[in-house]
């Protein structure tokens, strides 16, 4: 399950990311643990087993995509909007997963959206992890389950 | 003529993106319209003259399954055509939202074609602007 998840979930988040954002990610797994993560997307699988996937990612690379899925300049992009975006790619990357792995017993929770401050804000050990950069800003996805 | 558009997102990013799509599409809208979710849909519904409903399935207070329920059981408001725009695909949330009289559906990521062709598909070809809805360039 886990594996399969790990396939899945990278695909979303690569077709996500390039079909509404045209962002490629790459370098693939090459992220360090000494990141500063800033901006903190969740979104919850509820199903036999409670999967919480989480985005991690840096404000500069948060500003980049907001501004331009917006259509503003980066200084323009209110924090609200920064965070709401960012809710809303998970919500996207969470609702194409539970599509992708067909299962018809999974519903989506609510995502949510929170500024993070530094290394410490992370476990990496708790759980899967798929890591890769856009725009050479760090980015870094973890799935738990639970039950 | 130009149509009255309601677009129904708990998303304001995603509502402006969809607005902005909508109107780089050359699509002849009079009013924008915007809720956060079905309740407030309904509202709007009631109080304003719309034509046309771009709505989310995944949404707090009303979701768009139960936002859809409500139209259909409204004589006057069932009338008014509804696509769905979700995150999710499976067959049955899909057919679900079919089946409460969603006229089209269009998943999450999009294309700002899909957008295009969907609403077009829904509203009719001579409420688009021939010389309009290039989106060659764009980036949302």
């Amino acid at each position: 399950m886990l594996q399969a998840i790990r396939e899945s979930l990278t695909d979303v988040i690569f077709n996500v990311l390039e079909t509404m954002f045209f962002a490629v990610p790459e370098k693939l797994g090459e992220i360090g643990s000494d990141e500063a993560w800033e901006v903190e997307a969740v979104i919850s699988l509820d199903g036999v087993r409670k999967t919480d996937i989480r985005l991690l990612t840096t404000k500069d690379l948060a500003l980049s995509l907001a501004a331009n899925f917006l259509g503003k300049e980066m200084e323009e992009v209110s924090d609200t909007e920064l965070l709401d975006l960012a809710k809303e790619i998970a919500n996207m990357i969470g609702g194409n997963l539970v599509t992708k792995l067909g299962d018809e017993e999974i519903s989506l929770g609510l995502p949510d959206s929170r500024y993070i401050q530094g290394v410490g804000a992370i476990d990496a050990d708790s759980g899967q992890i798929i890591s890769f950069h856009i725009e050479d800003e760090p980015v870094m996805v973890t799935w738990t389950q639970a039950g | 003529m130009a149509f009255n558009l309601l677009i129904v997102d708990d998303s304001s990013s995603m509502r402006s993106m969809i607005r902005k799509t909508v109107e780089m599409s050359g699509f002849d809208v009079g009013e924008y319209f915007e809720s956060a979710n079905g309740a407030e849909a309904l509202e709007s519904l009631r109080s304003n003259w719309i034509d046309v409903v771009l709505s989310d399935l995944h949404m707090p207070i009303m979701d768009g399954l139960s936002f859809l329920k409500e139209v259909q059981s409204d004589e006057l408001l069932k009338t008014i055509p509804v696509v769905v725009i979700t995150t999710e695909g499976r067959e049955q949330k899909v057919e679900e939202a079919l089946n409460l009289g969603a006229r089209a559906y269009i998943r999450k990521p999009f294309t700002p074609e899909q957008v295009r062709n969907t609403l077009t598909q829904v509203i009719g070809a001579e409420n688009v602007a021939s010389d309009q809805g290039e989106f060659d360039g764009c980036d949302f």
